[in-house]
């Protein structure tokens, strides 16, 4: 068994298995008709049961244990009444209610052998033929309680020549339902030094209780599966959400230390800026001067003989000039604009908002000079 | 934890488990919100220090283009915005349009060797060959005095009649 599985079956040890004497059970091994699918396994046993038991099948506590590809199957069944109202009770919160020789089925292949299985008051023979992982023979002889051992003896010996054709019996003692272990994975159990395993499925059909009940506790088994997924889904989900608010304020602290940084070192940094702003303003003062009565001395050259009046100019940066102007010819102004792209010192004019009322026609012109194009006047001496 | 669990009623488990990602969500939802505005401060934060470890790392870059820039000025012809006001009225007064003028001290920034002081100058009906010889005189002030906006407008009823809103800006040197 892997690590990982011996932890999940662990993890769920608290559950019970619940074992019968195997005296409870008449037994048979029925065979199963070539290609019988596992599906139909199921009713196989039901009818072989109609035919082996006086009782009706709903009077029957029984099981039945097959594997895919067996060509047999293994039906056990006990009166429902040989078993008390308090024994029922008792099976209520049981995972699984087998007779005590199921326990021996799970176990891996081995070949042809024969087992004498020593209970407090029974004596069982399971002989297996090699052929098939169902055995070939269970039998079983009641003792009393405080049987002699001679009388054990020879149940023993009478149940050996049952086994004809097989090897020689061991002998083991029986299990009991304290060395199983149930997870969600199925059942397993310790026996003579090995571990004889079943799934979940398996354990439904070996289970001896009414099988409408354990349908609907399988079904509350896949309810429960599904819940308790949710459930470790929130609780990862807490868990998650319990590691971010640790991020967050692992994340706090340091952005913290980070801003108090800025903080620090804001002061020094704003000195830097202004002197590179103002040595820049000083450079600009310097060598790149504004020139405004220069630019609207250019851009007046091209007015000669147009009705344009010029009614606002303003300077936006060294080299822009914005004219705010009027004239009754509107087409003057396209005429005005075509004028200025022609100046060298023009880099682009551009037509802003233009209004017609009354015949007067108001527009706003942008002209930008190519930097260094426009030339200082020369200063008065 | 499974087994109490699994020992539950079912509508116990329904409860829990609804209370459970309920809970899971509010409290994942509240994290993502709060992560993502630390994250947005993250980013701001770190913008502005990297922002301001170029400047620092300039530092000397700037302090030596600093000094360039004012080495060539004399100290002893910078102006003070005081000084700067005082000039430009002087510069009015010469032209012949003293009445006509208004000023403004907008301000001043400064650093440990200089500041550059800013003043808003206005010049009202002044007429086209005034506002020349005010312009020509202001610009035998450079690079100590310098213009950094200027707009014009004709006065209303006079288009011979200018109103000029200058933005003028001095040099200051430490001594």
């Amino acid at each position: 068994m892997s690590l990982p599985t011996a932890l999940r079956f662990a993890s769920a040890a608290t559950k019970k298995v619940v074992l019968l004497p195997d005296h409870a059970f008449f037994v048979r091994v029925v065979p199963l008709a070539a290609g019988t699918l596992p599906a139909d396994v199921p009713a196989q046993v039901e009818l072989a049961l109609e035919g082996l038991s006086p009782f009706p099948v709903a009077h029957l506590c029984y099981g039945w244990f097959h594997r895919p590809g067996s060509a047999r199957v293994l039906i056990y069944a006990a009166y429902r009444r040989r078993f008390t109202v308090e024994d029922a009770a008792q099976w209520a919160d049981a995972d699984a209610v087998l007779p005590g020789f199921a326990a021996w089925l799970g176990c891996p292949p081995d070949g042809a052998h024969a087992l004498l299985v020593n209970g407090a008051d029974f004596v069982t023979a399971l002989g297996w033929d090699g052929a098939d992982p169902v055995p070939s023979l269970i039998a079983t002889r009641q003792l009393a309680p405080d049987a002699p051992a001679a009388e054990r003896a020879a149940a023993g010996a009478d149940l050996a020549t049952q086994l004809a054709g097989l090897p020689a019996p061991k002998a083991v003692a029986a299990v009991t339902g304290t060395v199983s272990r149930v997870g969600d994975e199925g059942l397993e159990f310790a026996v003579d030094g090995r571990t004889a395993r079943f799934a979940v499925a398996e354990l439904d059909a070996l289970d001896v209780r009414d099988k409408a009940e354990l349908a609907e506790r399988r079904r509350e088994r896949t309810r429960n599966h599904y819940l308790w997924r949710a459930f470790q889904g929130g609780l990862a989900a807490v868990a998650l959400a319990g590691v971010l608010e640790l991020g967050l304020a692992g994340g706090g602290l340091w952005l913290k230390a980070r801003a108090a940084q800025a903080a620090a070192q804001a002061p020094a940094v704003q000195a830097i800026e202004t002197k590179n702003s103002l040595a820049h303003r000083i450079e600009e003062l310097s060598s790149n001067r504004l020139l405004p009565l220069e630019m609207i001395s250019l851009v007046g050259s091209k007015l000669k003989g147009s009705s344009i009046q010029f009614l606002r100019t303003s300077t936006k940066g060294l080299y822009t000039l914005e004219i705010e102007g009027q004239t009754n010819s509107a087409p003057d102004v396209y005429n005005y604009q075509a004028a200025l792209k022609e100046l060298p010192a023009c880099d682009h004019v551009e037509l802003g908002q233009t209004t017609d009322r009354g015949g007067i026609t108001r527009f706003i012109l942008t002209i930008t000079f190519k930097p260094g194009a426009v030339l200082p006047a020369a200063a008065p001496s | 934890m499974k087994a109490f669990f699994l020992t539950r009623l079912f509508r116990e488990k329904v409860l829990l488990t609804a209370l459970l990602a309920l809970g899971a969500l509010l409290w994942l939802s509240n994290v993502g919100r709060r992560g993502h505005a630390l994250w947005l401060q993250w980013r701001a934060t770190s913008t502005l220090l990297a922002t301001q470890q170029q400047w620092l790392d300039n530092r000397a870059d700037i302090e030596t283009a600093a000094t360039q820039a004012v080495a060539h000025l004399d100290p002893a012809h910078t102006f003070s915005s005081t000084r700067l006001l005082g000039e430009l009225s002087t510069i009015a007064d010469d032209v012949g349009v003293r009445g006509n003028t208004a000023s403004e001290i907008l301000g001043t920034e400064r650093t440990s060797q200089f500041a550059v002081n800013t003043i808003q100058f206005s010049l009202r009906n002044i007429d086209w060959d005034s506002l020349k010889r005010f312009y020509l005189e202001l610009s035998r002030r450079t690079p100590y005095i310098g213009l950094e906006q200027f707009s014009l407008t004709s006065a209303p009823g006079n288009a011979a009649q200018l109103n000029v809103m200058l933005r003028v800006s001095s040099v200051e040197i430490e001594r």
